[in-house]
């Protein structure tokens, strides 16, 4: 297992193809960060995951888009 | 608050997909070997000398341990091969006996084994890896059968245990199967191994999204076809 890497705001947008303000409002909203030796903030990227996928799991335009998507690979549902 | 782990899906966790899994590894596996086999790039150009002799007597020319590694997964590769045909063809295999012998020098006709089981000295690293692909190739085009017979499964059981442990020495980075799409978020980045061990000999599916991180464990007690 690799150890975790710590990723600064821009590094964090970018791994999770959000824009840094994003990464800023979910500090804000509670994600732990801490700040590095050189003063930035920075995140762990397990902890940022974490938030994105719990982030992704409550917004339901996201649920609806995945859920559509099952039902095209899946096919219609044909009741009997 | 990182432990979201889901349960793997089920047409991911197929036994059939451990078995392509494994067997995608063993033409990579069979080209290090050869290759690992010659010590170093002057012993490739024929400056290799050895002189003197200690206790032990000289060093051997050749690497012996994936030479010896190179000729387990060939002889093992051979017997599973064997057992396979002989099994579709309505008999069980003998792995041991006189027959066992017999199919030996069968293979060894065709120059590439050796009387013993092993893979020839004069296979090349490409060869052996083109070899490789016609076996697996000739494993897995039965794989759905297989999977239905317990025994044939123990067999290849067997190989797998010797698989994970010769791509931890040889080619830890070897190619993965391919990728199945996340049901966290939607991205086709899942990338399942079959090498997280649970005891010394079985081994417990595992996948991760290199996308978002989410992680998937396969239930070995609820899986339908085991």
């Amino acid at each position: 297992m690799d150890a975790p890497r710590q990723l600064t705001y821009r590094q964090a947008a970018k791994r999770v193809h959000r824009s840094v303000r994003q990464i800023k409002q979910w500090r804000h909203d509670g994600m732990p960060m801490g700040v590095d030796e050189r003063g930035r903030r920075t995140v762990d990227e397990r902890v940022l995951l974490a938030e994105y996928r719990r982030r992704l799991n409550a917004w339901p335009a996201h649920r609806y888009r995945m859920r559509s998507r099952d039902d095209t690979l899946n096919g219609p549902d044909v009741d009997t | 608050m990182h432990d979201d782990t889901k349960p793997m899906p089920e047409e991911w966790s197929r036994w059939v997909e451990s078995l392509r899994w494994h067997l995608d590894l063993v033409p990579g596996l069979l080209e290090a070997m050869r290759a690992a086999r010659i010590p170093s790039a002057a012993a490739q150009m024929g400056a290799e000398r050895v002189s003197g002799s200690g206790a032990n007597g000289s060093p051997a020319p050749l690497r012996v341990e994936a030479t010896d590694d190179g000729d387990l997964l060939w002889r093992e590769l051979g017997e599973l091969l064997d057992i396979i045909d002989r099994w579709f063809e309505g008999e069980q295999a003998d792995r041991y006996g006189a027959e066992l012998v017999a199919r030996i020098a069968t293979r060894a006709d065709r120059a590439e084994t050796t009387a013993r089981g092993e893979m020839s000295p004069n296979l090349t690293a490409t060869e052996a890896r083109l070899r490789g692909y016609e076996i697996t190739n000739a494993i897995l085009d039965r794989a759905e059968q297989i999977a239905d017979r317990p025994a044939l499964r123990d067999a290849c059981e067997t190989l797998f245990t010797t698989l994970r442990r010769l791509r931890a020495r040889y080619a830890p980075e070897a190619k993965r199967a391919r990728r199945r799409r996340c049901t966290t978020c939607g991205e086709v980045a899942v990338v399942c191994e079959w090498a997280v061990l649970v005891t010394r000999t079985v081994a417990r599916g595992y996948a991760t999204c290199t996308e978002c991180g989410q992680e998937y464990m396969e239930e070995l007690w609820t899986r339908p076809d085991s």
